[in-house]
Formats: C-alpha cells, sequence, structure tokens
C-alpha cells in the first residue's frame, strides 16, 4: 500500500475530469446540434478550434480514468469516491466564476452541489475494517 | 429532454459499471490469456455503453450548463445502489441510504435549473 501516490493519482484523476467536464462543455455549445451536423459537414462550416477542444476534452477523460484505476490499487475504494466528489466543487466554481462559461452562481445550485457531495461523501464514508481481507496475503 | 438525455447518459453508464463488474469476474478463476480476455462479451458490452454513454452525455452538455449537469452525474451512485439492493440482492445500511437521500435531494433541487 502506498497511500501517497494513491492520493497524487485520485487528485490527478480529479484534476483531469474536471478539466475533461469543462473542455466539453466549452465545445460542444460551439459545436452545431445532431440534427444540424449534415447541413455542417456538408458546408464544410464546423468551428475547428471547437472540435480539437472536444478530442482533447476526451482524451483527458479518458487518461483520468486511467489515473483512476491507478489510484484504486492504493486507496480504498470509498476513500477515492470521496475524493472524486471535488470534481464536482470544482467544476461549478469554476464554471461560475470563468467568464468563458456564463453560468452564475445561484444559492439553490450551490445547496445542490452541496447536498451532492455531502450525500456521495456520506455513502463511501462507512467505517472501514480494521484489516481489509483483500489486503492480507 | 434535457433530462432524458441525462438520464440516458446515467444508465448507460451504469450499465457500463456492470458489465465491467461481470467481465472482471468472468476472468477470475480461470488462467486464461489476455486474447481470451479481450474476447469476453462482457468486456465489449461495458466499452459500448460507455462510449455511447459519453457521446449521450456530449449532446446533454450541448443543452445543460456543466455546473449543474455533471453533478447531477451523482445519480449513478442511487441507481447503483438500487441495482446492488434489487438485483443483487446486497444489504445496503442505513448510513448508505441516507447518503442516497442526499443524493437525490441534491440532484432535485439541480434538476429545476436544467
Amino acid at each position: 500500500m502506498n497511500r501517497a501516490l494513491g492520493f497524487t493519482f485520485a487528485m490527478g484523476s480529479v484534476l483531469l475530469v474536471s478539466a475533461a467536464q469543462l473542455g466539453m462543455r466549452w465545445s460542444m455549445t460551439r459545436l452545431p446540434a445532431p440534427a444540424d451536423w449534415l447541413a455542417a459537414l456538408s458546408s464544410g462550416q464546423v468551428d475547428l478550434l471547437a472540435l480539437g477542444v472536444v478530442l482533447a476534452a476526451i482524451l483527458a477523460y479518458v487518461l483520468s480514468m486511467l489515473c483512476w484505476l491507478l489510484a484504486l490499487r492504493d486507496l480504498p475504494l470509498g476513500r477515492a469516491y470521496s475524493l472524486l466528489s471535488i470534481s464536482y466543487a470544482l467544476v461549478y466554481l469554476l464554471a461560475a466564476a470563468l467568464p468563458l462559461f456564463n453560468e452564475p452562481f445561484s444559492l439553490s445550485k450551490t445547496l445542490g452541489v452541496a447536498l451532492v457531495i455531502l450525500g456521495v461523501i456520506t455513502i463511501n464514508s462507512r467505517p472501514a475494517p480494521a484489516t481489509s481481507p483483500r489486503n492480507t496475503p | 429532454m434535457s433530462l432524458l438525455l441525462l438520464l440516458v447518459a446515467c444508465l448507460l453508464t451504469c450499465l457500463g459499471q456492470i458489465a465491467q463488474k461481470f467481465a472482471v469476474e468472468s476472468w477470475r478463476g480461470q488462467p486464461s490469456g489476455v486474447l481470451a480476455k479481450l474476447l469476453s462479451p462482457w468486456l465489449w458490452l461495458a466499452l459500448a455503453s460507455l462510449g455511447l454513454g459519453l457521446l449521450v452525455w456530449l449532446l446533454v452538455l450541448q443543452r445543460v450548463e456543466v455546473g449543474i449537469a455533471y453533478p447531477m452525474l451523482s445519480l449513478n451512485f442511487v441507481l447503483i445502489t438500487l441495482i446492488a439492493r434489487f438485483v443483487f440482492h446486497e444489504t445496503i445500511d442505513r448510513r448508505h441510504w441516507l447518503g442516497v437521500a442526499l443524493v437525490l435531494a441534491g440532484v432535485l433541487l439541480l434538476s429545476r435549473h436544467a
């Protein structure tokens, strides 16, 4: 068990998935809706920057899943999920704070995100047994 | 429509996670090689549902603010708990149900903005 390494990979996963979500939102609002895909393709009017960002975001998402699997080698599942809930707060705060996104703060949104995080931590914080059978040789 | 898409994305992610579970369980107990593992239909179901889930998710983000939609993905914890309880007959303790209720309350509050 190497808790520090597991923690580092979990935080890496949190940062990557947060960046991926923000990147996907930014690019998808600049790309046409599915009903207009054919028209956009035939007229060649596709925002190439947005297309690049969505592909980069998908790559970041896949990398975050790899980091997640590496984190799970060293961290208990409950601890790892509790850490992942940080990304809910991070995405909400960044989307509200960055003018790029135009997603204003509101009391009920903040309360909703807080309840979700509290719930995820509650689900994943049951007292772990002193010795986990899977870690004994 | 946005909420329906979000629910479909959650269900696909859920299906992907359950298929992953079955893939890993089917590998256990048989000392097969990498090729045999890659041929597991559960693995392909898992990859297909995660991929399709990602596509639906992109369509959700075209319509809903990411600061709202992304925390609403925690609905997965609720779905997985219900499946663990009613399909796999696992015991769920009281603390876990309290967490599910908190997540559900948060998601319902957020859904009013979606």
